[in-house]
């Protein structure tokens, strides 16, 4: 997957919707699109670091996972 | 919208006083007319619902030169386009009506035909240039055909009870259709309740001639492998959902020569559908909505939120858990199958409501979750696969939290209960993983079968099916395999049959169902997952793409499948007779289905409490009930409901006669 497509798809993200008042719940629901749509695994650190919320630090993540596919 | 039956004998002709009883069994599909072709060994019959070209659509129908003659149910949408194409290549009509080309398609392109039709068949040709009968279903199986091979010929008819009319036939219920129901919630085609009835499976052709019978496919359901999606742009793809959902929608609505109503449940799909017939046309539109007593069930208020939106003329019929009690042998007449749900009771009120205000056709929101990604079954194998990626995770098995926040009793309530149940069989190399806990949940029904009826059965039902997928579904996206296996079992066997065609036909009405027009289908089964399932916000593209048609109440609200009542609906003070009688020991054991101790056991606890029963139980009893409805029915006391003739006027050729007349 190449940078434009990884872009698109958190451009997406965008568009959906992630309610509740639960962090770790948001958490795990943006977590199961994000592993779904981009094939990688997050540890419970990654989960807990808030590295689905920073999308810098989210691209730069998911940049570098499918420079090793 | 019509019945269609036929027998062909291989020598004798066929016993016109049979045709019109099985025809005669059909009144309820076509109260507008009958008419049965004789000819040498083979005979077709058909009842009418007259909705294409009243005058002219009169069944059954031949060619110029009467060598192909057909009986239909359905409608093919695209009849205007084929007829003009049929026409450039020298075929002369005779009638304005979309069954007239058929026969002329079948001329001209034979089995080829059944691929360039869009629309919702069940079709029977009989060409006598070859002695050959045809048989041919649409592509999803919207419209049900039956068989019944003999040692000699074959008999064909919409509905079970047409081929029982013959009473050479027997009646015998199927103990692995039985175990597929409690397992799938329905048979898999060509399986169906009784045994050796088998029926067309959807987008099949089958010929029977001097050579035999042969089935195979004109279509499959198929999805691109994961990653090779051709279009990714979200924007172009809602563009291109929405603009070939109206084109389906126009179709649907506007090919009739009868007002044309639309269903709207308060959910998302028909709120689309209904949203659709209003982009094009500004006519009066009449919406028809269910409602139910107990609020749990009740949707009311998003019913009229859309209605009010869409100016329409509403109607809603509001039902009780007695109502689905007293209707329910009527269902399960007209169902011909166990159900391990009530719902379709209150469809089958819903469609009585739409025949009592003239209507005979209605556009459904039916298919929308299948074929673009709104179960919750797709939700929870997310949830599963996300969960076994790591299964030592100190947060993923959270994950069942996110899982039905609109019911009462959610996993979020009982999370301990949820764990275990979606942990079960976490293996992503099984093609089915998405559905082992639906299938292990009902398949503990199994349990209650009688000794000598559990031996018969396949030890697990699962394998046969899993084996008849594609070879190439391996490199799907596993949401694509999760859908193959929804459209391949609960679509036909149960939400387009048992609450679809059978509860909308048994008061003469016709279902039309623009998520499924093929075009649809390709192009949603093309889309990247993501556009459908997106993380676990189901449906995700519709959504997009309809945005400004549909209120976001509605577009944003947790999704709520439709249910009803279930078991609690029969066992309230004062419940009809018949609950009584078919769980009585004798008529269970006249029945040799269920362990009697069994039924006597789970019957005591429903009369205690019923309205705290679980989904085992429930499925339980309604499975319990129906099927001891069914044997009653179709076996025991059979056919305790046949109409003394075909709907008249009947239009009777018979070729023997015409043919002397014209040497």
């Amino acid at each position: 997957m190449n940078a434009e497509e990884i872009d698109r798809i958190l451009g997406e993200r965008a568009q959906a919707r992630v309610a509740g008042e639960d962090a770790e719940l948001r958490s795990i629901h943006s977590a199961i699109f994000i592993e779904d749509a981009f094939g990688v695994t997050l540890s419970d650190e990654q989960l807990a670091s808030g590295l689905l919320d920073d999308p810098a630090a989210l691209r730069a993540f998911l940049s570098q996972s499918n420079q090793f596919d | 919208m019509c019945g269609i039956c036929g027998i062909v004998t291989g020598g004798p002709a066929p016993d016109p006083a049979l045709v019109e009883a099985m025809m005669a069994q059909l009144a309820h599909r076509g109260p507008d007319g009958s008419g049965y072709l004789v000819d040498g060994e083979a005979a077709l019959g058909h009842t009418r619902l007259a909705i294409i070209d009243a005058p002219g659509g009169t069944q059954p129908l031949s060619n110029e030169d009467h060598s192909v003659w057909v009986t239909f149910n359905g409608e093919i949408f695209n009849y205007v386009e084929l007829r003009t194409a049929l026409r450039k290549r020298g075929h002369r009509f005779r009638t304005e009506s979309d069954t007239e080309v058929i026969v002329h398609a079948w001329e001209e392109w034979a089995e080829d035909a059944f691929n360039r039709f869009n629309g919702q068949w069940a079709i029977g040709i009989w060409d006598r240039r070859a002695h050959r009968l045809v048989l041919s279903r649409d592509r999803l199986g919207v419209r049900p055909l039956y068989y019944r091979l003999a040692a000699r010929g074959i008999s064909f008819a919409s509905e079970v009870k047409a081929i029982f009319a013959d009473p050479q036939v027997p009646r015998e219920l199927d103990p692995v259709g039985l175990g597929q129901i409690l397992t799938f919630w329905s048979t898999v085609a060509p399986r169906t309740a009784f045994r050796g009835i088998e029926q067309l499976p959807p987008g099949h052709v089958a010929t029977y001639d001097a050579a035999g019978f042969r089935s195979q496919p004109y279509w499959r359901i198929t999805f691109p492998a994961r990653g090779e999606e051709p279009g990714q742009d979200l924007a172009e793809n809602a563009a291109g959902l929405r603009a070939r959902l109206i084109e389906a929608t126009r179709l649907r609505f506007e090919r009739s020569d009868v007002p044309v109503g639309a269903y709207l449940s308060g959910g998302l799909d028909s709120s689309v559908t209904a949203a659709a017939i209003r982009s094009f046309t500004t006519v009066p539109l009449d919406t028809f909505s269910l409602r139910f007593t107990d609020a749990e069930f009740d949707e009311g208020g998003y019913q009229r939120l859309m209605a009010q939106r869409l100016g329409t003329r509403h109607q809603e019929i509001e039902v009780s858990t007695r109502q689905i009690a007293d209707v329910f042998p009527d269902v399960v007449w007209h169902a011909e199958t166990p159900v391990l749900r009530s719902a379709p009771a209150p469809l089958f009120l819903l469609s009585r409501l739409v025949r009592q205000s003239g209507y005979k056709v209605v556009v459904t929101g039916e298919g929308a979750d299948e074929v673009l990604g709104g179960y919750d079954i797709y939700r929870e194998a997310r949830v599963r696969a996300f969960w076994s990626r790591d299964p030592g995770s100190a947060q993923r098995d959270r994950a069942a939290e996110l899982l039905y926040p609109w019911l009462e009793r959610n996993p979020s309530k009982a999370p301990a209960f949820a764990r275990g149940f979606f942990g079960m069989s976490l293996d992503t190399a099984d093609p089915a993983m998405s559905h082992r806990p639906r299938w292990s949940s009902t398949a503990v029904l199994r349990s209650m079968l009688a000794s000598g009826l559990r031996a018969e059965l396949d030890a697990d039902a699962a394998p046969s099916l899993i084996a008849r997928m594609p070879p190439e579904s391996s490199s799907w996206d596993p949401l694509a395999r999760a859908q193959w296996l929804e459209m391949t079992t609960l679509l036909p066997g149960y939400i387009l049959a048992s609450q679809g065609d059978r509860m909308l036909m048994a008061n003469s009405v016709e279902g039309r169902f623009p998520f499924l027009d093929p075009e649809v289908v390709a192009f949603a089964s093309a889309l990247p997952a993501r556009h459908k399932l997106f993380g676990l916000d189901e449906k995700f593209l519709l959504k997009q793409a309809f945005a400004d048609l549909v209120p976001e109440e509605i577009l944003y609200r947790p999704k709520q499948p439709y249910r009803a009542p279930d078991a609690a609906s029969f066992f309230a003070p004062g419940s009809p007779d018949w609950i009584d009688e078919v769980l009585s020991p004798s008529a269970v054991l006249a029945a040799a289905v269920f362990d009697p101790r069994q039924v006597a056991g789970l019957t005591q606890k429903a009369r205690e409490r019923s309205d705290r029963f679980g989904n085992t139980d429930n499925m339980r009893m309604l499975a319990i009930l129906s099927t001891q409805l069914l044997h009653r029915q179709f076996i025991a006391e059979p056919p305790a409901r046949v109409a003394a003739s075909p709907p008249g006027p009947v239009h009777v050729v018979n070729t023997a006669i015409s043919e002397r007349q014209e040497a």
